[in-house]
């Protein structure tokens, strides 16, 4: 197969995947019981008020021009001057509310990524060379307990410790009242307030990158090819920098690749034991008032952000392995 | 003169079970200008001895005893950066099947050039050109350098990983079973491959396959459950086998001595390794046993000059 033609069943695979999202989502706020309707009704006064409302939503079109509406729209990301996608909350459209948060989940999230990719690649290749070592049984163990401990846990300890007691770092939010208003007077005080909500989630999330960067290494550390590094009498250095890793690219590439695509989503809990006004926190509000066209806004980028990631991770396979590349 | 001594060599294997002897207490030399060959049955410890050469036992084995001279010096002694130096420069392995023993996602000519650079300050373009001509002279098409091992097939890349194991000139060559897995016309030509390579370099070659070792080797070992049990001249070996074992092997391969004999496998299975039979490691499949063999651990005994059997009764059966 060519990379050409591998690279356009991909991109087939990956259109159809997310139109049937951008259908799910219809059917999914449809199919609750009472409807959009139901929901929508709670936040109007009069009656009249409601007829306004159904006709702004086309709730009062037949379901297949609703659906066909929705989902054309969604796929294209013609949110803005779609009147669908206007929050029953606060009457603003959805895409507004989220690009007011989004800057700042991408910041926490992104940063706490980074790191922890960092960590966890380099401690985790570390770990699976040296297999049954003292530090290899050290990070092991840790990054399991890491990795099961709950966020709101590892987040009220950080709280308590480094925010109450120390009093280093704020309690929550993203940003003082007070805060200077220059670009650079601001980021420091974002990134003061950030300290301890990274924090919660790189302990959180290294352990899941070492382990599973460990056992990539431990499988290919066996490998014949390995041994005849060896053989040739190189160090044990360039044993793991020019034959393991190599070799561990593919699986890296996935690795980054997901969790990358995992910003966009938020972090629900870690916002939310934190008052970080980003989209995780928005996402269970919108959850708690039956905001529709929000969750159906989100939903949506969420998973095309997964997807899209997948897309990448998959065509970065075919440019990275000889034997897939033709 | 001798390049290779090695005496009184034990590497075992501990797994939960207990300690697999894979290779318990051998002694063997392998001299200039010569090829030895070591024969024996799957799982005898052959593979094992080759990587205890370059000091390479994987985990959970290691060395228990047993000294390996190379050139007069013993690489057990050696630090892990002496180590190093010896590898690949003073003695090389031709993996055995060696279908994964190249990277995958590295060219056959970058994986050759690696080897060159390894040990000699040279470019890399001057390297890359040696590699080239490593390939043409094992036979294989220089162009192939820039493929990668997978657009190769199993007989070019058996030849490609002897060229790389004759990159840097060693002293003495290993090839572990270089025909195994290969069909009978490749096979043929790994094999006249491997007479030319004899005749540069010393050589130890290990295959379970005697007509192949008959065709080549000046002196053979015959391995028995991490034992050798015979050594000697490949006539003393092929034309006056000594311990029952060898000859039991001989009369499973047919086509050694050219004549049509009656084809008859050695009866039951080699031992576990885990828990060896006593004293005489092969006395439970033995026609000639004797209750000593069982309860006295067999001599090696100097049949003829230089030709060696571990059997209490060798020369007199
Ligand atoms: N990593 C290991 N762990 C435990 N036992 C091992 C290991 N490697 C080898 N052995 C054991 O050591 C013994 C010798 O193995 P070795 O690979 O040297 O045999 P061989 O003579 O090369 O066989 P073959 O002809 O099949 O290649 C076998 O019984 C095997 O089970
Ligand atoms: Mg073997």
């Amino acid at each position: 197969m060519t990379l050409a033609r591998y690279i356009a069943r991909r991109t087939l695979y990956t259109v159809i995947l997310l139109l049937l999202i951008a259908s799910f989502n219809f059917w999914l706020f449809e199919l609750i019981p009472g409807g959009p309707l139901q929901f929508l009704s709670g936040n109007v006064k009069s009656a009249a008020q409601l007829q306004e409302y159904i006709r702004f939503y086309g709730l009062d079109k037949p379901y297949w021009v609703q659906f066909a509406d929705t989902v054309y729209n969604t796929f294209t990301f013609n949110f803005i001057s779609n009147p669908h996608f206007t929050s029953f909350v606060s009457q603003r459209p959805v895409v507004d509310e989220i690009a007011r948060r989004l800057p700042n989940t991408l910041a926490l999230l992104g940063t706490a990524t980074v790191i922890e990719l960092v960590i966890g690649v380099v401690l985790g290749t570390y770990a699976g060379s040296k297999r049954g070592s003292k530090f290899d049984i050290t990070t092991l163990s840790t990054s399991l307990v890491t990795q099961s401990v709950p966020t709101f846990w590892i987040g009220i300890i950080l709280i308590y410790v480094f925010g109450y007691t120390l009093n280093l770092f704020p309690l929550g939010g993203v940003a003082d009242v007070n805060a200077p208003t220059d670009f650079i007077g601001y980021s420091l005080n974002v990134a003061w307030h950030a300290v301890l909500p990274v924090a919660t989630l790189v302990i959180f999330l290294f352990g899941g990158t070492l382990l599973t960067m460990r056992s990539v290494l431990i499988d290919i550390m066996t490998e014949d090819y390995i041994l005849t590094a060896r053989a040739k009498g190189l160090t044990e250095r360039a044993v793991i920098f020019r034959h393991a890793l190599r070799n561990a690219t593919l699986p890296l590439v996935t690795i980054v690749a997901l969790s990358l695509s995992g910003i966009f989503g938020g972090a629900v809990i870690t916002e939310t034991v934190f008052s970080w006004q980003g989209i995780g926190i928005y996402l269970l509000n919108s959850a708690v008032n039956a905001d529709f066209p929000t969750m159906n806004v989100l939903f949506y980028l969420i998973a095309f952000a997964t997807i899209i990631g997948n897309f990448a991770a998959d065509v970065m396979y075919a440019l990275l392995d000889p034997r897939v590349r033709v | 003169m001798a390049i290779l001594e090695v005496k009184g060599l034990r590497v075992y294997f501990e797994t939960v079970r207990g300690s697999v002897k894979a290779v318990d207490d051998i002694s063997f030399t392998a001299n200039e200008g010569e090829a030895l060959g070591i024969a024996g049955e799957s799982g005898c410890g052959k593979t094992t001895t080759a990587l205890a050469l370059m000091r390479l036992i994987p985990k959970p084995g290691r060395v228990v005893s047993g000294e390996v001279r190379l050139n007069g010096k013993d690489i057990m002694k050696m630090s892990e950066a002496e180590m190093r130096k010896v590898r690949w420069k003073d003695i090389s392995i031709a993996f055995q099947g060696s279908l994964n023993a190249f990277n995958p996602v590295q060219t056959i000519g970058g994986q050759i050039v690696e080897a060159i650079r390894t040990h000699e300050d040279v470019s890399k373009a001057k390297a890359f050109d040696r590699a080239r001509q490593l390939l043409q002279s094992v036979g294989v098409d220089p162009g192939n350098a820039d493929r990668y091992p997978h657009e190769l097939s199993g007989g070019m890349k058996q030849r490609a990983m002897i060229s790389m194991a004759m990159a840097n000139n060693p002293d003495l060559l290993v090839a572990d079973e270089p025909t195994t897995a290969l069909d009978v016309i490749v096979q043929a030509q790994v094999l006249k491959l491997m007479k030319r390579v004899q005749s540069k370099v010393a050589m130890i070659l290990i295959s379970h396959d005697l007509s192949v070792i008959s065709e080549i080797c000046d002196r053979v070992a015959i391995m028995y459950a991490g034992k050798i049990v015979e050594f000697g001249t490949s006539e003393d070996i092929f034309s006056r086998p000594a311990h029952p074992y060898t000859r039991g092997l001989l009369s499973a391969f047919p086509s050694v001595s050219g004549e049509k004999k009656h084809l008859e496998a050695i009866k039951g299975n080699p031992p576990d390794l885990l828990t060896p039979p006593s004293a005489c490691r092969f006395h439970p499949r033995c026609p000639y046993y004797k209750e000593k063999c069982s309860t006295v651990d067999p001599p090696m005994i100097e049949v003829s000059p230089k030709h060696f059997a571990l059997c209490h009764f060798a020369g007199e059966i």
